[in-house]
């Protein structure tokens, strides 16, 4: 097993209200389904915060248009950030979760 | 039948009271002033505050539960108690830390520019009252309503949990008339004896307070006679007849401790509140942190008073009104950490506060008062602070307004120079720890009781030249505390040139009919 493994990724928050409590919930809960650390970074400010931490994501202040960096060491790396992307690029799910009250 | 036992002591609140006996035998039991307010007592509430939500949850429609469950998940994040965790190892309580922690957390959404983000604060705040709820716990044992409490002595908690509205009474071996205790005990006409000698015959059901002549007798037995209490002034009481008609001279305000006095006083007695102690307000850890609560009580009082204004004096926590886990362990309190130093010490509480009171100002005719101001850079760090705290409120789009603030003048350094505080609006006289620190004679110890209550010359000398430093800077000057309500050293105070007093509720109608007496005009 490859202990070691870094990944990262960059990309950009196109949702409505960017992180708002919903979506920070989703995206701290897939984070930490993972071993290995994951940080995120804001639009360049160069503070890694903790991705597991919701009071950290939260306080981030994300919104849309956001660039979003988030990198991720350890076991599971790689599947971590290309998790970690695709739930960001789907709009963290929250069309699915509009879909499913309507 | 044998003259039933006796017991000599110090008259403290006038008025008589018989009814049953409760011995509280140990005062730090079960109605112990606060809770504990440590880290523990901190988890334990974002424990509770999870477990509360997640019940919460199981009730709630899928759409109302998504946001408690980031409730959930926010309160589960152990970096939510980092900040909170520092302030603790800084020396703040669990409850204050709490919430000034918070504050921060979310005066960073409620800054932004994005309405978007400013929206999220709601969310936060919630979580932070959750908690909060929790540290302040339900209400604590307290001995039964219409009895007579009979103790080595009481906090001012204990005197404000309690439900006085039935009546009561207090007879202390120790404690004192000067005590906080005794200034409520007036302020609500419960007749109360301290300083008793001998000993209470074990058995004893009833007992009967004499708080004019200063002792307490065994009942013969436990039910309660019919001996009302000293009426407190009815807002029927007669008016004073030299009102109509006449011009302002003499300004009489009132004191107020406890909020619900209000209810019991007519605003046409008087002309405002001249002193309102807020530090009676704070009974446990948590309504430190309590700014709404604050807010919501300053509001009531400016608008029970109308135009009229109302003086609120910050909190005046330490030296004989100790806060457990707030105000240090200290060998001399009385000269110690206590009033605006305490504050300064601590600002998160103070910004508390501050907030609570510029935020009420709009609704009334308010003025902040600074209790033991000593230096005048005491006085220039507070407005500072104030004026942080306003641009904070302006930022957040939150309706506020910065009041007139004044200083008592009660440390003797700043009686004698009180030309270096010429950025105070207006001068209010502490008499009572003016007094104490005047004469080296802690105003709640027994033992030099005599001496504490020869001070009426120096107080004198010390209030002409008060009066003339007010008179040189032009600021209006008040005096408050007990010797503003005894009509001797009233007329002594007039002839020094004060024209303002405040005193307790229940003095307000004896000294507007002495001043009536004295052809005095109030205005």
């Amino acid at each position: 097993m490859e202990v070691t493994a870094k990944a990262q990724a960059e990309i950009e928050v196109k949702h409505g209200v960017g992180l708002h409590a919903r979506p920070s919930v989703v995206f701290t809960r897939l984070a930490r389904s993972f071993p290995c650390a994951i940080e995120i970074d804001v639009d360049g400010s160069g503070r890694w915060l903790n991705g597991k931490s919701i009071v950290k994501i939260m306080g981030a202040r994300i919104r849309k248009g956001s660039i979003l960096r988030i990198r991720a060491e350890g076991t599971g790396a790689e599947e971590a950030i290309a998790a970690l992307r695709n739930l960001v690029e789907r709009n963290f799910d929250e069309d699915r979760h509009h879909a499913r009250r309507a | 039948m044998p003259a039933a036992p006796r017991l000599k002591g110090e008259a403290a609140s006038p008025g008589l009271f018989s009814g049953p006996v409760h011995h509280d035998t140990n005062p730090d039991a079960g109605t112990g002033s606060v809770q504990a307010d440590n880290w523990q007592a901190l988890v334990r509430a974002v424990e509770d505050a999870v477990r509360a939500l997640r019940d919460l949850i199981g009730r709630t429609a899928p759409d109302g539960a998504a946001i408690l469950e980031f409730q959930v998940e926010m309160l589960l994040d152990p970096a939510i108690l980092e900040p909170a965790r520092q302030k603790l190892e800084d020396g703040a309580g669990a409850a204050l830390a709490w919430a000034a922690a918070m504050d921060q957390y979310i005066a960073g959404f409620e800054t932004a520019d994005d309405e978007q983000v400013r929206a999220r604060a709601v969310d936060v705040i919630d979580i932070k009252n959750r908690v909060l709820d929790g540290l302040r716990g339900s209400a604590r044992v307290n001995f039964p309503a219409a009895s007579v409490y009979l103790g080595d002595d009481m906090t001012p908690s204990q005197f404000l949990e309690h439900d006085w509205r039935q009546g009561g009474g207090i007879a202390l071996f120790r404690g004192s008339v000067s005590s906080h205790v005794a200034l409520l005990a007036r302020s609500q006409s419960i007749p109360m004896v301290v300083a008793l000698s001998g000993k209470i015959p074990g058995g004893a059901k009833g007992l009967l307070v004499d708080g004019t002549n200063g002792f307490v007798e065994v009942a013969p037995d436990g039910r309660q006679a019919a001996l009302p209490a000293e009426a407190f002034p009815a807002p029927d009481a007669p008016r004073d007849e030299s009102r109509a008609g006449s011009r302002p001279s003499v300004r009489l305000f009132v004191n107020i401790n406890e909020p619900s006095e209000i209810r019991n006083i007519d605003p046409q007695l008087c002309d405002g509140i001249g002193l309102f102690r807020t530090e009676f307000l704070l009974r446990r850890a948590a309504d430190l942190a309590d700014e709404d609560g604050q807010y919501r009580t300053y509001r009531e009082m400016l608008e029970w008073a109308g135009a009229k204004p109302v003086t609120i004096r910050l909190s005046d926590i330490g030296g004989d009104k100790p806060f457990p886990g707030l105000s240090p362990d200290e060998i001399n309190p009385a000269l110690g950490l206590r009033g605006i130093r305490l504050l300064l010490a601590k600002p998160d509480l103070l910004r508390i506060q501050a907030r609570a009171l510029l935020r009420a100002a709009p609704h009334g005719n308010l003025k902040i008062l600074l209790p033991m101001v000593t230096v005048p850079e005491e006085l220039d760090q507070t407005l500072a602070i104030l004026s942080q705290e306003a641009a904070g409120l302006a930022r957040r789009r939150i309706a506020h307004a910065l009041p007139p603030v004044g200083i008592m003048v009660e440390v003797p350094a700043t009686a004698m120079m009180l030309d270096r505080f010429s950025k105070a609006a207006f001068f209010s006289i502490g008499s009572n720890d003016l007094a104490q620190y005047l004469m080296a004679a802690g105003r709640d110890n027994a033992s030099v009781s005599s001496l504490y209550r020869s001070a009426g010359p120096v107080l004198l000398t010390a209030a002409r030249q008060i009066a003339d430093a007010a008179k040189r800077l032009d600021r209006p000057l008040s005096l408050c505390g007990d010797s503003a309500g005894d009509e001797r050293m009233l007329s002594s105070f007039l002839d020094a040139g004060i024209r303002e007093f405040s005193v307790a509720s229940p003095r307000l109608v004896p000294i507007r009919r002495f001043l009536a007496e004295q052809q005095i005009r109030l205005g």
